[in-house]
């Protein structure tokens, strides 16, 4: 058995290759993915030499400075604290950059796993997954958190799990949705005659099915991940000052939208970049991963 | 005078990728009460040119280039689209191929049929409905009143395709077009579905444009046949010019793809039993009303209530090893439950089937797997049998090296074997399945179906879906690639001239029992059931003058 799994994996090379290499190359003629791709990437690194390369230390006050508008000295300008407001944004998106992806990754992969397993069962195993989908649903999510909270103390790689705890729900649902309308069709009997086990089946011929709905579902989780982060630690629920977030910076950037503007301006323009670079990048995935959208 | 006059009209599409050439230089003349037909293959045109008459096609990308349609001394092409609005449904009507798709699911019959009532003869609501059920009475419909108030999804196709038919007729139309009304339409509902067409035509002096891929279904019914191509008519003339003194090349392809004629006999007495299946039943359970009142009963009634349809009836049957089993029935006769549940892709009540004299349903699950790939399916539909999402190569060496019939190494050689043996290019494997035509997908999935060298395949309809001329390569494909592997086949299809065409012996199904098992030529010489006598003369002849004959006989009849 271990031997047929090897073998098809294996990905013709000369007679042009599966969906993930055809995928790959339609992308790469997409300007504004890769575009997109490379920002993404340019933070994700930025991000994490963060400590290295930050022109301040995090928590680094000047109170006698207090807040003064971008300068030479401190480019994206400093907070009230004196604090400045590059190196804040800098460890913030440590922070948001973590929550987004990593909460995001744990949503897609239960979330997937969970409504396609549901779907291609069907019957008592599909009802007696999707009831447990409906209950967590039902659980007020701030009680959830917050008992959470209570039980494990407050932990990063806790909220993470939180967020994700949450946000795969709907991403089940979706996929659910969508693999029984692929369950339907032909092509899956047919791969039933094969012989096919039913995890290759699911594997090969109904994940990849599902692709567009999730890509899309997945870029828009991120944002409302990371703004979900924002909200929690607002309520003194995430990461604690002096830490910060894109999404802390932006809410205490609100009270001073006024006097201010710079703390409110910078943290939603790298908000606003990431997020842009996502949906971008999600169309691309899309449309490269689907055989069907136009060549050209 | 004529009713409707069409010169030289020219369809354009302007896609991306340049100039789509739908319809050139079409003309043609109806006179009041002529029946025409305009026969092609997809993509010939002939749904474009009748739908732009009636301004029906997407612009952009289509545009109407040139020509005049003369109708009722005013030229539809030209006519605004509010005057135009008044001719369609009022006295041009049309009547669409799937008859599921252009009712709305979600109003009753009776509020379809009374708008156009409502909209073009100004009529009151009550008047209206009086008149909507008098027609419903017209197609043949039993009991209207109930009807009326039936949604799309509580009829069968053919009592969906009939309500289309009151519903253009309704406002008393000169002119109806028919665009394959028949396509989705099991053999007897087609047969009384063109009879309903030809009866309704004569009683109200209606002039018909009926457009079919297929020459054998309007044969009986046509005055005139304009046969295209490519957006052109390559050949116009009286009926049984077309078919007894054909001109062009392509009419006599047209002609010649209409399965004919029988299989050869042979005797199988000698061979091993490959497939037996004995006493197979299969239940469904019956499908509840959406709201039942019984509800308000008590429950314990309801529960002994639930019905169930037995999909499969105390069906015996065996196959010889390199016999080709030929499978009849209507939609609902329960054959595509056979073929599923021999393959065991559902389950089963009752019975046994054993295979090369293993019994099929206590093997061991190792053995399951490896059974499967003796056992093949073909299914109907080629654009949901093939994973959109995988290339042709992919699709092809799944099955090879799941069951360890090639190696990573040699998997290529296997592959373009066999798309060399189902005739498509080389270069296909690249490619993916919405890149080909519904033909070759089918190919592709015989390519599939045949890849771990099967003994036994079932092919559930396999051309059904497929225009004439290219069911007449796939039946050749199947035929000569059954021959070449030496393997059985379980060919399941509700027409019996494909199966008349191929089959060694056959087998008619009606409400899941078989009620006839014989040779072929002893059933289409001396069928005994009343059934299949009624499936036989279902048959749309390809030949106008035995189709009159046949009409005649029928009509003296009733």
């Amino acid at each position: 058995m271990v031997e047929v799994k090897e073998k098809l994996s294996y990905e013709p090379k000369d007679l042009g290759g599966s969906l993930w290499s055809d995928g790959w190359v339609r992308l790469k003629k997409n300007k504004l993915a890769i575009t997109s791709l490379f920002v993404l990437g340019f933070l994700c690194i930025t991000a994490v030499l963060t400590p290295i390369i930050a022109p301040y230390g995090y928590e680094e006050q000047n109170l006698l400075l207090g807040a003064v508008p971008p300068s030479s000295d401190h480019w994206l300008g400093t907070d009230v604290f004196g604090r400045d407001m590059l190196t804040r944004i800098m460890y913030g998106s440590r922070i948001s950059l973590a929550v987004g992806f990593i909460a995001s990754g744990v949503a897609l992969c239960i979330g997937v796993l969970w409504g396609s397993l549901a779907g291609y069962s069907g019957g008592r195993i599909d009802a007696f997954m999707m009831r447990v989908v409906d209950i967590l649903y039902a659980l007020p999510f701030m009680i959830f958190i917050i008992l959470l909270m209570v039980i494990f103390g407050r932990n990063l790689l806790l909220l993470f799990l939180a967020i994700g705890a949450v946000e795969w729900l709907t991403m089940a649902r979706i996929v659910r949705g969508q693999v029984l309308t692929i369950k339907q069709q032909d092509f899956i009997e047919a791969a039933t005659s094969l012989g096919l086990s039913h995890w290759t089946i699911v594997r090969r011929h109904i994940i990849p099915n599902t692709l567009s709905p999730v890509i899309v579902y997945t870029t828009l989780t991120i944002p409302s991940v990371m703004l979900l982060e924002a909200f929690l630690s607002f309520l003194g629920l995430g990461i604690q000052p002096p830490q910060s977030s894109w999404g802390l910076l932006i809410s205490y950037g609100v009270e001073t939208m006024e006097e201010y503007p710079w703390l409110i301006f910078f943290p939603g323009l790298f908000l606003s970049i990431t997020l842009f670079s996502l949906n971008f990048l999600g169309d691309g995935l899309r449309d490269a991963l689907d055989p069907r959208a136009s060549k050209d | 005078m004529s009713l409707l006059s069409v010169e030289d009209l020219t369809v354009h599409f302007h896609s991306r990728n340049g100039i789509i050439k739908a319809v050139k230089n079409l003309s043609f003349v109806l006179d009041y009460g002529e029946t025409l037909a305009i026969v092609g293959e997809s993509g010939s045109g002939k749904s474009v040119a009748s739908y732009s008459l009636l301004d029906l096609i997407p612009k952009p990308p289509g545009k109407i280039e040139a020509g005049r349609a003369i109708f009722n001394d005013s030229d539809l092409l030209t006519l605004e689209a509010l005057d135009l609005q008044k001719i369609r449904g009022n006295e041009i009507a049309i009547i669409f191929q799937d008859p599921m798709s252009s009712l709305n699911p979600y109003l009753t019959i009776g509020e379809q049929l009374i708008e156009p009532i409502i909209y073009h003869k100004k009529k009151s609501r009550k008047e209206a409905k009086g008149l909507a059920l008098s027609m419903l009475t017209e197609v043949g419909l039993n009991g209207p009143d109930n009807k009326f108030y039936c949604f799309p999804h509580e009829l069968s196709g053919g009592m969906q395709q009939r309500v289309m038919i009151a519903m253009a007729l309704i406002t008393k139309p000169k002119l109806l077009i028919c665009d394959e009304p028949t396509t989705a339409l099991d053999v007897t509902t087609q047969a009384q579905i063109i009879r309903l067409i030809q009866k309704i035509q004569k009683k109200y002096k209606i002039a018909v444009i009926f457009i079919s891929h297929d020459l054998g279904v309007v044969a009986g019914i046509a005055d005139r046949i304009i046969v295209m191509k490519n957006g052109e008519a390559i050949e116009t003339g009286i009926t049984n010019d077309i078919f007894y003194s054909p001109k062009t090349q392509y009419t006599k392809k047209l002609l010649s793809s209409i399965p004919r004629g029988e299989k050869e006999e042979k005797n199988f007495s000698s061979k091993k039993v490959l497939l037996r299946v004995d006493n197979l039943v299969k239940y469904y359970p019956a499908n509840q009303d959406a709201f039942n009142w019984q509800i308000f009963k008590s429950f314990s009634e309801i529960n002994t209530k639930k019905r169930y349809v037995k999909a499969l009836d105390s069906v015996s049957f065996d196959i010889k090893k390199g016999e080709i089993f030929g499978v009849v029935g209507e939609s609902g006769s329960g054959k595509s439950s056979l073929g599923k549940t021999i393959l065991q892709l559902t389950s089963l009540d009752e019975g046994q089937i054993y295979f090369s004299d293993k019994n099929l349903l206590n093997l061991p699950s190792s053995e399951k797997i490896s059974m499967r790939k003796h056992m093949q399916m073909i299914f109907q539909d080629p654009y949901s049998s093939l994973n959109p999402r995988m290339t042709i190569f992919d699709i092809l060496a799944e099955p090879l090296l799941y069951h360890s019939l090639a190696t990573s190494t040699n998997i290529q050689k296997y592959v373009l074997s066999l798309i060399d043996d189902i005739g498509l290019p080389r270069i296909s494997a690249k490619k993916y399945p919405h890149e080909f035509s519904g033909g070759q997908r089918q190919r592709i999935a015989i390519g599939r179906a045949i890849a771990t060298k099967p003994e036994f395949i079932i092919a559930d309809e396999p051309v059904s879906a497929l225009d004439v001329t290219v069911q007449a390569q796939i039946l050749e494909l199947i035929l000569n690639l059954t021959e070449k592997h030496n393997m059985t086949m379980m060919f399941i299809s509700h027409d019996l001239s494909v199966v008349r065409y191929l089959a060694d012996r056959i087998a008619v199904m009606q409400y899941g029992k078989i009620v006839e098992l014989n040779k072929t030529c002893e059933i289409f010489s001396s069928a005994s059931e009343k059934y299949t006598k009624e499936l036989l003369g279902a048959i749309p002849l390809a030949d106008p003058k035995e189709e009159k004959k046949r009409q005649n006989i029928i009509m003296s009849d009733r």
